[in-house]
């Protein structure tokens, strides 16, 4: 719980940072708008750092199995299911938006822009923008809510929860946290997962938006 | 992508050739630490963008519900995984 709060907060911090102008990224130019992605990088070099050190490295190995292939797959099926319950509460969207939003997975840049586009034919240039925006949103939300909540997704449904939560970005974004609080053993499901709903994303899409 | 995966198993080499290292049993300190530097300057981005801000009220709570669907979804799906493989693996220790 402790680091839930402590993860909301610094993320609100950086929020009210921004939004007031006192942390301007611009005076550092480009090397302020990568800064995040140089953090990542670091990052990814710290988590193979911890797995590459672990004593239990080889049992991790060894417990690779096909079998992991069955995490990303009840991942997508997952989120399908309940953003097809979700188009019934959501007035702007219909059964096939909210399907082809869900099936984003936390991919937001490639979803959002996928929908504005495949949708401006079908449904006019106004309403695709307002899908690609939601969508946008929507998996922003999604990956901050795993970052956010890893801790508490673990705690309460088990190791496999942030890496289904995070879905296309369980091998980026999300990486760190799901190693921290999921352990080292999850890092194999966490990539295989983040890489095949990665993959699903484009197909998904543009299957969801020809409806 | 590919350099970020490249970043991770570099980082593996370095740890496997360091394991007898002391130091390196702190690394799960130093990625906390960057986790929290790394959400604070996504939150000076999210605060900073304009466009994010005005969308937010608008469409905002409709992404709200989509994003907590797709989660719990998901989330319900793999912990119903997890709980049968979990158990398959008890079994096959045991015998």
């Amino acid at each position: 719980m402790k680091g839930t709060v402590l993860t909301v907060s610094v993320f609100l911090l950086g929020c009210a940072a921004g939004w007031s102008g006192l942390a301007d990224m611009e005076i550092f130019g480009e090397a302020g708008d990568d800064v995040t992605i140089y953090l990542l990088y670091l990052l990814m070099f710290l988590v193979g750092i911890s797995v590459g050190a672990n004593p239990n490295l080889k049992k991790i190995l060894g417990s690779v199995s096909p079998k992991i292939l069955l995490l990303p797959v009840t991942t997508v099926l997952g989120t399908l299911a309940f953003s097809a319950l979700a188009s019934l509460l959501v007035s702007g969207c219909g059964l096939a938006d909210s399907l082809a939003i869900g099936s984003g997975m936390g991919y937001y840049s490639l979803s959002s822009v996928l929908i504005g586009q495949l949708k401006e034919a079908s449904a006019g240039a106004q309403l695709a923008a307002e899908l690609g925006t939601i969508a946008l949103l929507t998996n922003i939300f999604r990956e901050m809510f795993t970052l956010v909540g890893a801790p508490l997704l673990c705690r309460w449904f088990g190791p496999f929860a942030p890496i289904a939560s995070a879905g296309a970005t369980a091998f980026d974004v999300c990486l760190p946290v799901i190693v921290r609080y999921s352990g080292d053993a999850m890092l194999p499901y966490a990539i295989v997962s983040g890489v095949v709903c990665d993959m699903s994303v484009p197909f998904l899409v543009s299957f969801f938006c020809s409806f | 992508m590919f350099y970020l995966i490249m970043t991770l198993i570099l980082g593996a080499c370095a740890g496997f050739a360091g394991r007898k290292l002391k130091v390196l049993s702190h690394t799960g300190k130093a990625v906390s630490v960057t986790v929290l530097a790394m959400l604070f300057f996504l939150g000076v981005e999210t605060g900073s963008d304009e466009q994010v801000l005005e969308n937010f009220s608008a469409l905002g709570l409709q992404a709200l519900i989509l994003a907590l669907s797709g989660i719990a979804g998901s989330v319900v799906f793999a912990a119903v995984l997890y709980r049968i493989l979990f158990r398959n693996r008890k079994e096959r220790s045991r015998s």
